[in-house]
């Protein structure tokens, strides 16, 4: 559960190991705090979320400061660019598809590529993603409208240029 | 050139990819590693404990050092000079009624 979520967030199967790790030691140790206010599977998830964010943040700001050396010429380090992520969970026909919708998924706002993650990745009903986003039903069932709206607009620019 | 609907069936099409996805095992070393980080945790103590101590150290550090140094300071004597200044002299002084002849 918490790896296949982590997954379709960093989309990248090491660093969702790593963050992975660093989602159960987080478990782990605030075990003692967890007050019950929620399921424990809802309070795992949201851990999930945060750590898979804070990642892709730390991540990008990484990006941003090899950018800005290189542009200084304080740093010989290529600039990576992002590899097309395959979900090794897709079925075989879908894959090219799948890598399209994961580089489109990733330019939507943070609260509808949550949403849409967990619906697509998870298989989680609207009540559970609601739960876990400390939402009301009515405003994700808005985010995922929006999001697949968003996802459409974004596939349908990409096939018309290509 | 792609006619809006074809466009569209594509979309949908891609939108639709992730349907039927399957849950994907991680890493079986995943575990292992995991655990190992949890019996790291559990020995030795919390970093972040370590580093509050480290700041509280420091904070402290400074605080004895700085209120040294201005005990230190203020011990010292002072060397100020001081003028006795005669009351008349000042008062001559005041309104130029003093004999220095190049005092205007």
């Amino acid at each position: 559960m918490v790896y296949n979520t982590v997954l379709g967030f960093v989309q990248n199967v090491e660093d969702a190991e790593d963050v992975t790790q660093d989602v159960f030691i987080k478990v782990y140790e605030g075990i003692g705090k967890f007050k019950q206010q929620c399921k424990l599977s809802t309070w795992i998830y949201r851990i999930a979320i945060t750590q898979s964010a804070d990642f892709i943040r730390h991540k990008n700001r990484k990006k941003r400061m090899g950018f800005l050396t290189s542009l200084f010429g304080n740093s010989n380090e290529l600039l990576h660019d992002p590899v097309d992520f395959a979900h090794p969970g897709v079925l075989a026909e879908n894959k090219e598809r799948s890598v399209i919708l994961f580089k489109a998924i990733n330019q939507l706002p943070e609260k509808q590529k949550t949403a849409f993650l967990l619906q697509k990745v998870q298989d989680l009903s609207q009540q559970k993603i609601a739960e876990i986003m400390e939402l009301k039903e009515g405003a994700v069932e808005s985010l995922l409208m929006r999001a697949k709206g968003n996802l459409k607009k974004l596939l349908i620019n990409y096939y018309s240029s290509i | 050139m792609k006619n809006k609907q074809e466009l569209e069936k594509q979309a949908e099409r891609t939108l639709n990819s992730l349907d039927k996805l399957q849950q994907i095992e991680a890493n079986e070393f995943l575990d292992a590693k995991i655990l190992h980080r949890m019996q790291v945790s559990y020995h030795s103590p919390a970093v972040s404990q370590q580093r509050l101590m480290l700041r509280l150290a420091v904070v402290l550090c400074l605080f004895i050092g700085l209120n040294t140094t201005t005990y230190i300071i203020l011990k010292q004597p002072k060397q100020t000079t001081t003028k006795n200044i005669n009351g008349v002299d000042a008062f001559a002084d005041a309104y130029g009624l003093n004999n220095n002849i190049n005092s205007y």
